[in-house]
């Protein structure tokens, strides 16, 4: 089994595309759409990468990585969002992020981060 | 009613070698630590966010000779051309873009203090020095660098700020490549429009002093 993936994103659409271009690829992809759940799923599923949104109602995608890097320094997020100023890139570069990525993006694109940031894990597990 | 100008902020990561080479000598502090891949990697990484950016720029059917281009580190000297071209030459994907877009009819202008920069350059010296020592030594004089970058980084964006404003003739938009721990949008934001253009940022690749 190819590693765990969690997107959280408000956008339905989002992430049935995820499900279906990570499903693809091998890996199980869980989604939430809103940070509560994305910060619930998480303690319930241990995932090995994050792919967060920032603009969510009820909880912003910053707040909920601040949140989920309480209780978990280590896993990997990717920020993928349409929005975005100076300010947000600092705070989420203050959250450890592994990369910060402009919607709309490019699936091939995506996915070659994601595999490189599943490979970074591996070197850091040897 | 006045009319607020729009300013188009890029904000980017560096490579180790666009920011000194002498950052790879830093060693045994997380924020300084080398990146997690190679220098090769993380170039790639970083043509394809300026690529990116490139792209985006392209589509944006602005009139490029009516852009005024404020660089990160290009100092107000009057030479500001001949140090772009360069760095460009020496495969600076972000000193390439900026020849491309003044072919275009873009003007260029010097941005940061000089004497600004030349502390920020003994301010790094002084703590490769200390690495030389003891990884104690580095880490404790890491820290003085941290607050000391921090402070001058803050004289540094005011400089910016106030040379966008002096210098950016009627009718022309700002486009701004800046470092993205840079606070200068908050100098500007009350007299600008600030539109961003962000492809993608690879912070983990290019993991280093300037950018985290």
């Amino acid at each position: 089994m190819k590693d765990k993936i969690l997107v959280i994103d408000d956008e339905k659409d989002i992430c049935e595309l995820f499900k279906k271009i990570l499903g693809l690829e091998g890996y199980t992809v869980l989604t939430a759409q809103n940070g509560y759940d994305g910060i619930k799923i998480n303690e319930k599923s241990n995932p090995d990468i994050i792919i967060l949104d920032l603009k969510m109602p009820k909880m912003n995608g910053i707040e909920t990585l601040r949140r989920i890097r309480k209780k978990d320094a280590d896993v990997i997020v990717i920020i993928l969002t349409g929005y975005g100023d100076a300010g947000t890139i600092r705070n989420a570069a203050d959250l450890n992020v592994y990369e910060y990525m402009a919607k709309p993006f490019n699936n091939t694109t995506i996915i070659k981060i994601i595999k490189e940031a599943v490979a970074s894990m591996g070197e850091k597990d040897e | 009613m006045s009319d607020i100008k729009s300013l188009i902020y890029v904000p980017v990561l560096h490579t180790q070698k666009e920011a000194g080479e002498i950052l790879l000598s830093l060693k045994g502090d997380d924020a300084a630590r080398p990146a997690d891949t190679s220098l090769a990697e993380q170039e790639k990484s970083i043509k394809e966010m300026w690529d990116g950016i490139y792209k985006k720029i392209q589509v944006m059917n602005i009139s490029y000779p009516l852009i005024r281009i404020y660089q990160d580190a290009l100092p107000v000297c009057g030479r500001e051309k001949e140090i772009v071209e360069k760095l460009a030459q020496k495969v600076s994907r972000n000193h390439q873009l900026i020849l491309e877009l003044l072919k275009k009819g873009a003007k260029l202008e010097g941005t940061e203090d000089p004497d600004l920069l030349i502390k920020e350059y003994d301010n790094l010296s002084q703590l490769i020095s200390k690495a030389s020592v003891s990884i104690q030594s580095y880490k404790d004089s890491l820290n003085e660098y941290k607050d000391k970058a921090v402070k001058l980084m803050k004289q540094r964006d005011a400089f910016i700020a106030e040379r966008i404003k002096s210098t950016l003739k009627e009718d022309e938009t700002p486009l701004v490549f800046m470092g993205v721990r840079h606070e200068l949008e908050k100098l500007l934001q009350r007299s600008f429009v600030i539109n961003y253009i962000i492809y993608r940022l690879p912070f983990k690749k290019v993991r280093d002093i300037y950018n985290v």
